[in-house]
């Protein structure tokens, strides 16, 4: 389903060379949970960057499904990530000034849904989360737990190919983010979503399938999922 | 796929909900820049309406016109045309202008011939000719039929005994029917029967003109059986010779409300890049969630549509409430130096309110197009920190600059090298005026590596870094008040250098001890030729400069012809830019001296000849000299008193300008006094007629003074919106600091400290700016529009004023975001993520 091959990843700072993802290679099947651990500043984030299209990278291939992610121009990149991919942050990234409703609605408007279908969409996956209700309210009105839920909603609102969660649990309690992270790796495999996690928490790391390490721009089977 | 998201629109508005200050902030910089659009456009429009609907009403269905240009048509020549068989409806006209005792301003008295005038003015001839009227009409010698302009400004009733006084002489007229028509505000006049009119204007045996109704046929008859010096002209040539008059008038007050607009403009583009900037994650997180930059860039414009559309509408709102104050304004002053309106309420006029409408949409959209690509070109997941913005911006400051210098070279080329009109010069200035925006941000830069340099207290220098840190945003804030503030200096220098001209040509040129007139001169009272004898014989007198004037048509305009016998001192007032040789002898010999607005307007040197119209046929005179002369845009001709009398021969005296014998004169008067006696005159010491003149050029440039508060008020606006968009901003940083135990007044203190600093460094650019904006509109807007030259001068004083000004608007700006920001609870802000 998703297939990453020997990708590369260098930044500058002046004159400094910082190369964050080397000969990078790893494959994921339809449906599958994977975790990536990794320290901070090990190059997590930027792999989800580089996967998702919102980044170039330097050498190298990333294939959703066949489709070489690079090769496409970037109106086209951003349409694949409208309809084939949900993205979940740490910092919830909801919209502030959209209710949690209209948030989860939001990437079904885009992709053109109809109004009803939309709503009814919205309440189920609301009401998976358990925001049933909380609908008309606005994300600073909601815990960081329930905004994570939320995040988690609008995520999966399009019914995407491919989850990418970044820390999802990064900014939240040891309580709460094991229960925000059991809901997201539930409700990908009920929707038979395709989730790679990246998180440097071995405990969040247990919901996967299988876990990667990535460490000096390579990634690797880790010893213990 | 949706052309735009509701959701998003709706986030967008909820956002500009949320921050209410910033929406309308930028609303008012649209809606000013339209008021004041309007309001100059209205004000226009409402006087040259209220002339051309006076006009229209007395022309009627009149199509053609004869005249003697600059003279009386001969009764002789309407009788013997209406005698001769297959003669076309012709209606004959006397009129001039008269006062009414006890009133301000002056009327229109216009007689008619009722038995010609159905078939051209039908309404006034069926008013005429009502059977409870018409008898009144033709019996009573005094009857008078005001106009309703007239009607209303003197509160007039049937039976009314009107005093009106004409070259000083009164008559009593009687009110036969009041005018009480709501609509027609341009009707200034007073109808008289055409016996009446000739008694009043003592022109028995003279018309003013003939009205004619022609179809082609009839007007190759005409134009076969008229007599020679007799002009046949179209009404639409008669009337656009008049309007055309106050064209350039109207064209610098449009250009000043389009700077104001354009000042609006900045304040649009600044409050879009703020709203945008500040929004730059929200742009990333859509971006991660697949919105194309298509569909924010259409998002961010349909955005400032609606702002646009109701910024837009509450300037028309406003347009019309300014408008209302305006128009007086202008046409006091299109009466004061053109001719004579009569406006006594606003007229909506749709093409000034469509104009209006589609100028701020326009302009909205324009100032948004960059900062709505910026954000369109949003990384997703804003990748960008705050300050990789800000180097990002710092970046681009120099090829803005460059961009800045060439547009500020070519505005300069446009307006001083290439040939072209006024609008020319003024896509120059507005060219200038942009290209020096643009480089306000790098000069900006300059200024604080240099204030860096200098010792300043801790929070000052934080205040100074923080220009510099904030510079994409400040940096417009800066340049909206660096136009406004160039604009006053530019302006301000250029009425300043002309008012200095003016002074010193009128001290120069009214160079006599005593001027005298008849009483009644302004309606061209003459004075008797035997006076002239008797002030001849005078021991005082020393010298007597005399003066015969008429307007003359010239190349479509209403030149002033000033036949004039010029003593030597009065000779040494004029003030010759060029002229040939022996100018003075040559005058002496039949050549003419040139004003220089006519000169330049004609493309006339000393040397060349002109033509000039006369009842005789054409008179070729030579260009002795070309003067400096601000009486009149359209132009004024001086002949030598010998030739013109042998053209226009029966012309008594306009003015003499006395000199006294060895400074004596308060004798000169006591002996005039004594003349005065048996002739009705006017004396007038120069002095008093220079404050007068200098009050008419006061009066004339209050409209530009009106224009340019309200510029500095949209800068203004333009400060506070920066300011308080920073404050929304920056409002964790304030909390940081006052955590870090910096007091409430400290805090107002750096608040204050920035924003004065914003208005120092907005004055140092305008001021050079401006004084290049005053040097375009001195060399090339005023000639190029009004003909003349004058020389330049800078006054330091109002250098120092827009320092003073632009610190002042500054500071205002910074009270209400320093007290909020110093009265807020920081513990909330420094709870945010």
């Amino acid at each position: 389903m998703l297939a990453v091959e020997n990708l590369a990843k260098v930044y500058w700072s002046g004159s400094t060379r910082q190369v964050v993802l080397e000969g990078l290679t790893f494959r994921i099947r339809q449906g599958e949970t994977v975790a990536l651990l990794g320290a901070s500043g090990s190059g997590k984030t930027t792999l989800l960057n580089l996967i998702s299209g919102i980044d170039n990278p330097d050498s190298g291939s990333v294939s959703l499904d066949g489709v070489k992610v690079h090769a496409l121009a970037e109106p086209e990149r951003t349409l694949l990530r409208r309809r084939r991919i949900g993205f979940v942050f740490q910092f919830f990234n909801l919209i502030h000034t959209l209710t949690v409703g209209e948030n989860v609605a939001l990437p079904l408007e885009l992709l053109g849904c109809d109004h009803a279908s939309t709503q009814a969409r919205v309440a189920d996956l609301l009401a998976a989360v358990g925001l049933g209700g909380l609908e008309p309210r606005f994300p600073e009105t909601l815990s960081g737990g329930e905004q994570q839920r939320a995040a988690i909603a609008r995520a999966l609102a399009h019914r995407p190919a491919l989850l990418l969660a970044d820390e999802p649990t990064g900014n939240l309690d040891e309580d709460t983010a094991g229960r925000i992270i059991e809901l997201l790796s539930d409700l990908a495999r009920q929707e038979g979503t395709t989730l790679l996690l990246v998180t440097h928490s071995l405990p969040v790391a247990r919901v996967a399938d299988r876990v990667l390490r990535l460490s000096h721009g390579q990634v690797a089977p880790a010893e213990e999922p | 796929m949706n052309l735009f998201s509701p959701l998003l629109l709706r986030a967008g508005l909820r956002y500009l909900m949320h921050h209410r200050w910033q929406g309308l902030l930028a609303l008012s910089g649209i809606a000013l820049g339209v008021a004041v659009v309007l309001a100059v456009d209205l004000a226009n429009s409402g006087a040259r309406a209220a002339f051309e609907l006076s006009v229209q009403q007395l022309q009627g269905k009149a199509t053609h016109r004869l005249a003697v240009p600059g003279d009386l048509l001969p009764d002789e020549v309407y009788i013997n045309l209406k005698r001769q068989p297959g003669a076309p409806p012709m209606a004959p006209v006397v009129s001039d202008w008269v006062r009414i005792k006890g009133a301000p301003g002056r009327y229109q008295l216009v007689g008619f011939d009722l038995f010609a005038e159905a078939p051209f003015r039908g309404q006034i001839a069926e008013r005429l000719t009502a059977p409870a009227f018409i008898s009144d009409w033709l019996t009573d010698a005094g009857g008078l039929l005001p106009g309703a302009a007239a009607t209303r400004a003197l509160r007039l009733v049937a039976g009314d005994r009107l005093d009106i006084v004409y070259r000083d002489q009164p008559t009593t007229l009687q009110v036969l029917q009041a005018n009480t028509q709501q609509d027609s505000s341009g009707d200034n006049v007073l109808l008289v029967d055409i016996a009446t009119a000739k008694t009043i204007l003592d022109m028995q045996g003279q018309l003013s003109y003939v009205d004619l109704i022609l179809d082609p046929d009839s007007e190759h008859w005409i134009r076969q059986h008229i007599p020679p010096g007799v002009e046949l002209q179209t009404v639409a040539e008669q009337a656009q010779g008049v309007t055309r008059l106050s064209a350039a008038f109207e064209l610098n007050l449009t250009a000043m409300s389009l700077l104001a607009m354009l000042v609006g403009m900045f304040l649009v583009f600044n409050a879009m890049t703020f709203s945008l900037v500040q929004r730059r994650s929200l742009f990333g997180r859509l971006r991660a969630i697949g919105v194309t930059p298509r569909e924010l860039f259409t998002l961010i414009l349909l955005e400032a549509v609606m702002m646009a559309m109701l910024g837009t509408l509450l300037g028309m709102l406003i347009g019309v409430w300014l408008g209302k104050g305006l128009t007086r304004l202008v046409a006091a002053t299109v009466s004061d130096l053109y001719y004579t309106v009569s406006v006594s309420a606003l007229q909506l006029d749709g093409t000034s309110l469509m104009f209006a409408a589609v100028l701020g949409v326009l302009a909205t959209l324009l100032a948004t197009l960059v900062p709505a690509w910026q954000a369109a070109r949003t990384p997703p997941l804003t990748t960008l920190s705050r300050t990789a913005l800000e180097q990002a911006a710092r970046r681009g400051i120099p090829l803005w600059a460059v961009f800045g210098l060439l547009l500020l070279l070519a505005g300069l080329l446009l307006a001083l090298v290439l040939p072209g009109g006024v609008i020319m010069s003024f896509a120059g200035l507005f060219s200038l005026v942009l290209g020096a925006a643009m480089m306000t941000p790098l000069m900006i830069r300059l200024l604080h590596r240099l204030l860096t340099t200098v010792a300043l207290p801790g929070i000052w220098r934080m205040g100074v870094r923080d220009l510099d840190r904030h510079l994409s945003r400040l940096g417009i804030a800066v340049a909206a008040l660096m136009v406004a503030l160039s604009a006053s200096v530019g302006v301000g220098v250029m009425v300043e250098s002309m008012r200095g001209s003016v002074h010193t040509w009128l001290t120069e040129l009214l160079c006599a001890d005593l001027y005298v007139a008849a009483q009644g001169f302004d309606e061209g009272a003459r004075l008797p030729e035997t006076f002239l004898q008797e002030v001849s014989g005078l021991e005082t007198v020393a010298a007597i400069s005399r003066y015969r004037e008429r307007t003359l048509p010239l190349h479509g305009r209403h030149v002033e012809l000033i036949g004039a016998h010029l003593a030597a001192p009065s000779r040494r007032g004029f003030a010759l830019l060029s002229s040939t040789a022996s100018a003075w002898q040559d005058f002496d010999n039949g050549a003419v001296l040139l004003s220089e607005p006519l000169a330049y307007r004609l493309g006339l040197v000393p040397g060349a000849s002109l033509q000039l119209p006369t009842a005789e046929g054409p008179l070729n005179v030579q260009v002795a000299a070309v003067f400096r002369d601000y009486a009149s845009e359209h132009g004024r001709i001086f002949l030598d008193e010998t030739v013109y009398r042998r053209y226009w021969p029966d012309q008594g005296l306009n003015t003499l300008a006395l000199f006294a014998r060895n400074g004596e004169v308060a004798s000169m008067r006591r002996e005039l006094g004594e003349l005065a006696a048996h002739t009705a005159l006017v004396l007038t010491p120069a002095a008093a007629i220079l404050e007068e003149s200098m009050a008419v050029f006061d009066r004339t440039f209050r409209v530009t003074e009106v224009l340019r508060a309200v510029s500095l008020v949209v800068a203004f606006i333009g400060v506070l919106s920066a300011l308080m968009a920073l404050q929304l901003e920056r409002g964790k940083e304030y909390a940081v600091l006052r955590a870090l135990g910096l007091t409430r007044v400290q805090l107002v203190g750096l608040i204050s400290g920035e924003s004065l600093l914003m208005g120092l460094l907005a004055a140092c650019v305008a001021i050079p700016t401006g004084v290049l904006m005053a040097w375009v509109l001195i060399q090339s807007v005023q000639q190029r529009a009004f003909g003349w030259t004058m020389p330049f001068s800078v006054d330091t004083g109002l250098l120092l004023q827009t320092l003073l000004v632009g610190l002042l608007a500054a500071g205002l700006a910074a009270i209400y975001p320093a007290w909020r920001s110093a009265s807020r609870n920081p513990a909330p802000q420094l709870r945010e993520d």
